[in-house]
């Protein structure tokens, strides 16, 4: 098992309100899966992905990597964690504007601690996979939405990372480069990478091998598609 | 305007961090700014103040011994009179100084004012001085026997009654003299060379006269010279009237290594800064410059800050902007707009800025000695001007880049449009420039200080702890006195070594043309008549050879009558009369001869010791280097030094203090201990120390504000990339390190520009002293690393907890 989370909850305090964002999820998920996270706006999946990408920490419960107990870890062990394990995609592609779009899929080595020589070539190697080495030394203002979602997700599998976090990776783009991406996630699901995916789209949903729907911060149905 | 300051009043609730910095930070440099304006107006103001000042100038004189040139302010007094003759018309006027004690007979108790200035001048003195009278008139003055005062002098001699008509005995040299008080002046500004608290007509007849004809030079001697030929024209007469006197020998330097004297005339308002560009109250030209571009730079530095703080606000307002242009706003009313809330805030920071000059215009008075005050009627026109060069010089960039922004990116954007690179670039580059100033003043500050500090403990030549001395000048039976308060001090088991000399820089000296063998060149040496216990007392270090002694015939000069009978043959020198001389060590020197005197009389005389130099100025200025001659017979109107034992000075002036009515009634009781000679001797240095240190802290202090803003304004804009990063894997440090770099990285490559700067300055300025500290790489090294330490806990401060922001709330940020 991959992953195992056990009675995660994640409550939000203000002065006067408690919010409930995640109560007691139970969730299990193996290697080599692709995991499509659906449900209504506001139901907890980008807290559920938050939490299982480690830039947010459940108030309750426990979330097991492998053989990490990961509630257990400090910032630092956290941050260790996620430069060696996990690849990011967002909606928004969250890539820096005042870097080219080389050293933006760069920036996930760096933290490693990586020598230059291995860098370049993890680097080019990762835009030739997703068809934008040709785009290497723009600024992300200078792209499109596909082609920044397309650097978001170089970056993100630079590392070779041990699971893949997208958050609504399609949001932003139209039909046919959301379709370009969907087929990048699936060729990388198929070369062994484990992902998980949040999602309005049905369709980009039905893609994935494993479908979660989520309601008022709780897992109420988990289908696996007949693929 | 109401809407103006409403529409300010709204923005800075709203950003109340920017506002605070922008207004703080622009109120210190024009505090700054103002400050030292009022010291450059003050300084650079001296005399300015009489009509004819642009046309009037000073005859001095220059006379050229040897290697050294000594400045006089006096010339001798007929050249005016003569001078005159030759240039019919010509305008001038001469002032003579003399000393003399003044009763008042109105005063019951006959309190005798010593040592009282009194000013001779020509009857047309006014004509040139346009003095303000509060009683009486100019034309007193050709009355004789009329005396005009200053209403400061009137107080003090009369009290509240009418000075008007009063008399005042007034007596020099055992001789007593009686003024009629003709004439009351109102206080003129202190930033005059002209101190006149006493005036009077210079007497026609010979016997009473201040000078001596063409023996003494004390004549200050102006004349109003409007044009380039009548100065030229002036300065030929001039020269050619001493061609004709009996200094014409010296004029045309027909001795060979005997003095030459020049003429020259200085306009009035540079009298002040002497003949070497230093005043007598330790400004100097340099000084003034450093202090008026620190003034400039500071209101630069603030705005600056303005800029850089403004624009980065300004990004934040976008949207605020493209909803305006949506509803209509032109650029240009945009424009004007922001220029108002530049208006409104610049105003505030100049109030603030007055606010603060009136506390630190005392502050800086007290510490340098000027007597600057804050003068409103100069002083808030300049503010006026400030305010308008403040509101479009650093107003218009940021009002132009706000007024600029296209509405429908902005608009149709999520986030602040991120202004580019090169938005970036600027105002890291207006920071690097700030802490480049800041960097130079922190250098400039570490060494004024150091070399405060090493004059302070330098070797002074001689033991200066439980030294005191006492000039004797101004007992009036001189021998009776003095023998009575060196017999009283000779009693006390307390005082150890006592002795009585000329003094030298402390008292007097002869000044006297020294040089190595007949046809050689000459210098100025001072030459200090000593009794036998003088070394003893002083404690003056020996470098080598013997001290002279009594017990040796030819160490010994013997006066007769007040003439000398025998002469010494052996002198001990300084150490500096002996390199003077071309001895390359004080060794060298031992057993070898010099000549005493000028050419026509010099003498030979022999080297027996060489002692250290005795330093008791802050060695800006150049004094001839001392020789000292052992005189046998008693020196009089020299200088009583005695030494006690240790922790006993007190006690040893406290019972001279009682005992001294009695040995010298009415004379001023002024010891003084030669901790405390050296103490006033460093005193402008330590000053100016402190003046520049508040400068620099203010520099830091502005550098520091705009930084903290830019560092919040850059919190808030990399609140999301920093989001991203840590999502990366970056771990706080890595974060810290990143946002620390970005702002240092500007503070160290401000250090390149000021270390040159700074050195070239402070080489040119400790070049002033004989004892200059030395200009190590320490004090470039320790402000660099003080400014990043700042620099960094600046930053740190703001930006720590961005760093440690959760990754999730950081990527909601915008």
């Amino acid at each position: 098992m991959l992953i195992e989370l056990s009675h995660i909850q994640r409550l939000y305090r203000s002065d006067e309100v408690e919010t409930t964002a995640l109560h007691d999820i139970e969730l299990q998920i193996e290697k080599g899966e692709f995991v499509a996270i659906m449900g209504p706006s506001g139901c907890g999946k980008s807290t559920l992905l938050n939490i299982l990408g480690t830039i947010d920490r459940p108030t309750g419960g426990s979330y097991r990597f492998g053989e990490h107990e990961l509630t257990a870890m400090n910032e630092a062990e956290l941050a260790k964690f996620r430069r060696e394990h996990l690849g990011y995609v967002f909606q928004s592609f969250n890539l820096i504007d005042e870097l080219t779009i080389e050293e933006n899929i760069e920036l996930a080595l760096i933290y490693r601690n990586m020598p230059k020589a291995e860098r370049q070539s993890r680097v080019s190697h990762a835009m030739d996979h997703v068809g934008i080495a040709h785009r290497a030394r723009h600024y992300p203002s200078q792209l499109s939405g596909g082609q920044q979602q397309r650097a978001a997700i170089a970056r993100a599998i630079v590392g070779e990372p041990s699971l893949i976090l997208a958050d609504e990776p399609t949001g932003n783009l139209d039909t046919e480069n959301g379709a370009q991406v969907m087929d990048i996630l699936q060729r990388l699901n198929d070369e062994g990478a484990t992902i998980i995916m949040v999602t309005h789209s049905p369709s980009h949903a039905d893609l994935a091998r494993r479908r979660i729907d989520m309601l008022d911060g709780q897992v109420v149905v988990s289908v696996r598609n007949a693929i | 305007m109401m809407t103006m300051v409403s529409d300010f009043w709204r923005l800075a609730v709203r950003y109340r961090l920017y506002t605070a910095l922008n207004v703080i930070g622009l109120g210190l440099g024009v505090a700054t700014f103002l400050t030292l304006a009022l010291v450059a107006r003050y300084e650079l103001g001296w005399d300015g103040f009489y009509q004819q000042s642009a046309s009037l100038y000073e005859l001095q004189a220059d006379f050229v011994i040897g290697s050294g040139t000594f400045h006089m302010a006096e010339v001798h007094d007929p050249v005016l009179p003569a001078v005159q003759t030759r240039m019919p018309g010509l305008q001038g006027t001469r002032l003579e100084h003399i000393s003399a004690d003044i009763v008042a007979p109105s005063d019951i108790s006959r309190t005798v004012h010593y040592d009282q200035t009194i000013s001779f001048v020509d009857p047309n003195f006014f004509d040139l001085f346009d003095l303000k009278f509060t009683a009486g008139s100019p034309a007193v003055l050709s009355s004789p026997g009329n005396i005009i005062l200053s209403a400061t002098m009137a107080r003090r001699l009369f009290g509240e009654k009418p000075a008007l008509g009063q008399t005042l005995e007034v007596t020099r040299h055992g001789k007593t003299s009686v003024y009629r008080v003709a004439g009351v002046l109102r206080d003129h500004p202190s930033n005059t060379t002209i101190t006149t608290d006493l005036i009077a007509a210079i007497p026609k007849t010979g016997a009473d006269r201040p000078c001596d004809g063409w023996n003494t030079m004390c004549a200050q001697t102006y004349a109003v010279l409007p044009t380039a030929a009548l100065r030229q024209s002036f300065l030929q007469n001039a020269h050619d009237v001493l061609m004709t006197s009996p200094l014409s020998r010296a004029i045309e330097q027909k001795d060979p290594g005997g003095e030459k004297m020049t003429l020259r005339i200085v306009p009035l308002p540079s009298v002040h800064f002497g003949s070497d560009g230093v005043a007598e109250d330790g400004a100097s030209r340099s000084v003034l410059f450093a202090l008026i571009a620190i003034g400039t730079l500071s209101l630069l530095a603030g705005a600056m800050n303005y800029v850089n703080l403004a624009t980065a606000q300004s990004l934040g307002r976008a949207r605020e902007v493209a909803i305006r242009k949506v509803l209509g706003a032109s650029h240009t009313r945009l424009m004007i707009r922001f220029l108002g809330e530049a208006l409104v805030l610049t105003t505030l920071a100049a109030m603030l800025g007055l606010i603060l000059t009136e506390i630190a215009v005392p502050t800086v008075a007290s510490l340098s000695g000027w007597s600057v005050t804050l003068d409103y009627g100069w002083t808030l026109p300049l503010l006026g001007a400030v305010i308008v060069v403040l509101t479009l010089g650093a107003g218009f960039y940021p009002a132009f880049m706000l007024s600029s922004f296209s509405p429908a990116p902005v608009l149709a954007s999520a986030r602040l449009p991120a202004q580019g690179r090169f938005g970036a670039r600027i105002r890291l580059f207006l920071v690097g420039i700030q802490f480049a100033f800041a960097v130079t003043l922190g250098i400039c500050t570490l060494v004024v200080n150091a070399q405060a500090l090493h004059l302070r403990h330098l070797d002074r030549g001689m033991t200066i702890p439980g030294l005191a001395i006492i000039a004797t000048e101004n007992l009036n039976a001189l021998d009776r006195q003095q023998t009575a308060v060196v017999n009283l001090l000779r009693a006390m088991p307390d005082v150890t070594d006592l002795s009585v000399s000329a003094g030298g820089t402390l008292g007097r000296y002869e000044v006297g043309s020294v040089h190595r063998a007949p046809g050689q060149k000459a210098f100025m040496a001072q030459a200090i008549a000593h009794d036998e216990a003088f070394f003893r007392t002083f404690r003056l270090h020996l470098l080598a050879g013997r001290l002279t002694t009594s017990e040796r015939a030819t160490d010994v000069t013997h006066t007769k009558n007040g003439n000398p009978d025998a002469l010494a043959q052996n002198f001990v020198l300084s150490r500096e009369a002996t390199r003077k001389l071309g001895f390359s060590s004080p060794q060298a020197a031992l057993g070898q001869t010099f000549m005493f005197g000028d050419n026509d009389a010099a003498e030979k005389r022999t080297i027996v010791g060489v002692v250290e130099d005795v330093i008791l100025n802050s060695g800006q200025d150049t004094l001839p280097p001392p020789i000292y001659e052992l005189e046998t017979s008693p020196i009089e109107q020299g200088i009583i030094a005695f030494r006690t034992a240790p922790g006993a000075m007190p006690h040893v002036l406290n019972a001279l203090r009682k005992a001294w009515p009695t040995l010298a009634p009415g004379v001023p009781f002024e010891p003084q201990t030669m901790t405390e000679i050296i103490a006033e001797s460093t005193q402008s240095d330590i000053a100016r120390g402190r003046l520049f240190s508040i400068g620099a802290a203010v520099a830091i202090a502005i550098a520091c504000l705009g930084l903290y803003g830019l560092a919040a304004f850059n919190a808030e804009r990399r609140m999301h990339e920093v989001g991203i990063r840590k999502t990366l894997g970056a771990t706080t440090a890595q974060i810290m390190r990143l946002l620390l770099g970005q702002f240092l990285r500007p503070v160290l490559y401000a250090s390149l520009i000021a270390w040159p700067v700074a050195w070239v300055f402070m080489r040119n300025w400790l070049t002033g002293f004989d004892n200059p500290v030395a200009l190590t790489p320490l004090y470039f090294v320790l402000t660099t690393l003080l400014a990043a330490l700042l620099c960094a806990l600046t930053i740190f401060s703001r930006t720590f907890g961005l760093a440690r922001a959760e990754p999730a709330r950081a990527l909601r940020a915008e």
